[in-house]
């Protein structure tokens, strides 16, 4: 097996479970983007799926190393482009394509980049 | 200078409260003090960076803001060969570069 796929796999339960933690991590954020900083609903909800993908996140570190699933929280960053899109009715052009792309691409290598 | 200090701040905040609640690890998951004490650390970190980014969000742009977050994992990747004794490859660091660039594009 290449070294590529063994980490992979050594850290595969972390990666998953880190994907559902941006998940709600980008929803949190999103929330707080609403609220426009002030105290409302949408501030302290935005806390409760930020707390939900801390909570996530905790879990997930048990089962990989820190240096390769922390920076796949950014995976977050294109959830919080969908739903940017899915909500507030934006649209996606060339450059964000090209973003996402880099992204994914930054989070297979850091996947896979274990030694 | 202000706004630097502020985001460098925030992104140390942000690695430190993820190398935290990698350290409670250690401990079994539940009610028990070491592990509490970790994830409370971590959470306090955490909290520290969250409330650090929306008070940025009023400072500077929402389009820089966003992308300059990734100076979180640059900060990971020391701690976690530091503290953590991991190996940083080639693939983490061009990786976590891939990523800036992208998150970049993104708000472009």
């Amino acid at each position: 097996m290449s070294r590529f796929t063994q980490s992979i796999k050594k850290n595969s339960t972390g990666i998953i479970l880190m994907t559902f933690a941006a998940f709600f991590t980008s929803l949190g954020q999103m929330f707080w983007k609403l609220s426009d900083a002030g105290i409302n609903p949408s501030l302290i909800g935005g806390f409760g799926f930020y707390f939900l993908g801390a909570v996530l996140m905790i879990v997930s570190f048990r089962f990989g190393s820190l240096s390769v699933l922390h920076p796949l929280l950014s995976l977050g960053y294109i959830f919080a482009l969908f739903l940017g899109v899915f909500l507030v009715g934006e649209t996606i052009e060339f450059t964000h394509f090209s973003g996402i792309v880099l992204i994914i691409l930054g989070v297979v290598l850091i996947g896979g980049g274990d030694d | 200078m202000i706004s630097l200090f502020l985001v460098l701040l925030m992104t140390l905040f942000g690695s430190l409260g993820g190398f935290f609640f990698k350290k409670a690890g250690d401990y079994p998951l539940g009610l028990n003090i070491p592990f509490l004490m970790k994830v409370g650390t971590g959470g306090t970190f955490y909290l520290a960076g969250a409330l650090l980014n929306i008070y940025l969000l009023t400072l500077l742009p929402y389009t820089v803001v966003y992308p300059i977050t990734s100076v979180t994992y640059i900060w990971t990747m020391l701690l976690s060969a530091i503290f953590l004794h991991e190996t940083i490859t080639a693939k983490k660091i061009i990786g976590v570069l891939l990523i800036s660039g992208g998150s970049v594009l993104l708000v472009l």
